[in-house]
């Protein structure tokens, strides 16, 4: 069933929307909550509340793309249980490694910090992406969006682990420069 | 802004992103390569026309002293490689400036440039080093590193910590020869010292043959005897029986000797096909000798051009050694 079948369902109001999705999209879905919450059980929480969320939101909405939209989710929802049992900084999932990655990106806790908004780092942030090369983005993109660890990344496009740390250190610091630049950090 | 809010903030990104990282791609890997030939000699041209040789000269001279210590050139060869050798990957541009060898020790000067230009800090990355066999296999040697930046105005040469204009790893001698008694090749390769904390690898896959004598373009001269001279662009290399008083690292004990061999060492020309003559000028370098069957040394030793004042092998006719005239064979 493809993504246009699958929306036609939500928004008929088939149940049979919540089942389909979960065949297409799930094992993707469930990938990114484990990588983030390195907990199985939690998860399928997480992918069932995924699921939930989209049913409730389609319609009125009408994503563009139902697996970036169902990602997005999986996303939010696995970073705030994280959040949430308080274990952002620690566990043995890819985010504390990430969180350790990003800082390079951002000043100390105790300098001076610049007000941004959610808004304006996300236009800045697409400026940016905007102005890498498509490997370098795919692979940012894959560490920071999706929390892919580096084998993952480098078994996907068959290049070597090596390879990806470099493209991502060049980047984390094109990132910290272009941030500066911005007045955002 | 925080990392955590940087991290969360991104969940919104635009899903064009996200979705071009879900599309498989292929990925071509390049394989380092050296860069060929017409662009080495290009490199040279370029060095000599924008730095001018005395600059390249000087340089290394004081890279022979800071390396080798006070006096340096009268104990060291500036060996292997007269002109600068470029090798590439996807990241980098490493050049090998020279390679320089006492006998002792030898020590590959390297240079180091990014391909996108963003300076590349050899020392904070700890890149430390491997010497690898033909077949891949490692072999363990000590070697040791530092870097250094050269003011081209007043041509002094300084230590530097962060973003050393130029890096030297130096190998003992005793070592490369005992891997390569046999024939074997070695390769000079680079791998992050402190893995853990810079995984990253810039100079991945890039492989330097540890022994570049075999690239040095060489005219032979043959005694009577059947030994060989070898002359390159900036030695001389004798090989046969071994003397002593020829030896470069033999001490006499009387002056009379020191005068002798001073005598002897000078007495050293290359003869052109237009009939003038040079006197050698090199100072003792590196020698090595073994014991045969009978009894009797052999070896070879080897005098440099100290002036590195290049020699067009294509004019020369002979060398006189001690008053004999040996032509030139190829």
């Amino acid at each position: 069933m493809d993504e246009k079948e699958l929306l036609e369902l939500f928004v008929s109001r088939s149940e049979r929307a919540i089942a389909e999705t979960a065949q297409c999209y799930g094992s993707r879905c469930r990938q990114l909550a484990e990588r983030i919450l390195n907990n199985r059980e939690d998860a399928e929480e997480c992918l069932n509340d995924t699921l939930l969320h989209a049913w409730n939101a389609i319609p009125p909405e009408a994503p563009e793309s139902l697996p970036a939209y169902l990602t997005a989710l999986t996303r939010n929802i696995a970073l705030n249980r994280l959040k949430a049992n308080n274990r952002m900084c620690r566990g043995g999932g890819q985010v504390p490694a990430v969180l350790e990655e990003l800082a390079e990106c951002v000043p100390a806790a105790d300098s001076v910090e610049a007000e941004y908004d959610r808004r304006s780092f996300l236009a800045a942030m697409e400026r940016f992406l905007d102005t890498l090369s498509r490997d370098a983005r795919v692979i940012f993109v894959r560490r920071y969006w999706y929390m892919n660890s580096c084998r993952e990344i480098a078994d996907a496009y068959g290049m070597s682990e090596s390879k990806v740390r470099v493209s991502l250190t060049r980047t984390r610091r094109k990132l910290k420069t272009f941030l500066e630049k911005e007045d955002a950090i | 802004m925080k990392n955590t809010d940087m991290l969360e903030w991104m969940n919104d990104l635009d899903p064009k992103y996200l979705t071009e990282a879900q599309q498989p791609q292929i990925q071509v890997r390049k394989k380092p390569r050296r860069v060929m030939p017409a662009l080495i000699a290009a490199a040279v041209a370029a060095v000599c026309l924008t730095a001018g040789v005395s600059a390249y000269i000087s340089r290394n001279t004081q890279m022979l002293d800071i390396f080798f210590g006070e006096n340096a050139e009268e104990k060291v060869t500036l060996a292997a490689l007269p002109e600068p050798v470029v090798y590439e990957n996807d990241y980098v541009r490493l050049t090998v400036e020279t390679e320089l060898d006492d006998g002792i020790r030898h020590a590959l000067l390297l240079s180091c440039e990014t391909l996108d230009g963003v300076p590349y800090d050899w020392k904070d990355r700890h890149m430390g080093s491997d010497v690898l066999r033909e077949d891949g296999s490692r072999v363990f040697f000590s070697y040791g590193g530092f870097g250094f930046g050269w003011d081209e105005n007043s041509t002094v040469m300084q230590y530097e910590d962060d973003f050393p204009k130029y890096w030297v790893y130096y190998l003992e001698c005793e070592d490369i020869a005992g891997e390569t008694a046999n024939g074997e090749s070695l390769y000079f390769t680079f791998a992050p010292y402190d893995e853990e904390n810079h995984p990253d690898n810039m100079l991945e896959g890039i492989r330097i043959p540890l022994h570049t004598e075999q690239n040095v373009e060489v005219a032979e001269f043959e005694t009577p005897e059947s030994f060989t001279y070898q002359l390159s662009c900036f030695e001389l290399i004798y090989t046969g029986p071994y003397e002593d008083t020829d030896a470069p690292m033999y001490l006499p004990d009387s002056d009379e000797e020191v005068q002798a061999k001073i005598d002897r060492r000078e007495d050293k020309y290359i003869i052109f096909q237009d009939g003038t003559r040079r006197k050698l000028e090199g100072k003792s370098a590196s020698s090595s000798y073994e014991r045969d069957e009978n009894g009797e040394y052999t070896g070879n030793w080897r005098y440099c051009d100290t002036e590195f004042d290049f020699v067009d092998l294509d004019e020369v006719a002979a060398i006189e050694i001690c008053g004999e005239t040996y032509p030139i064979i190829r």
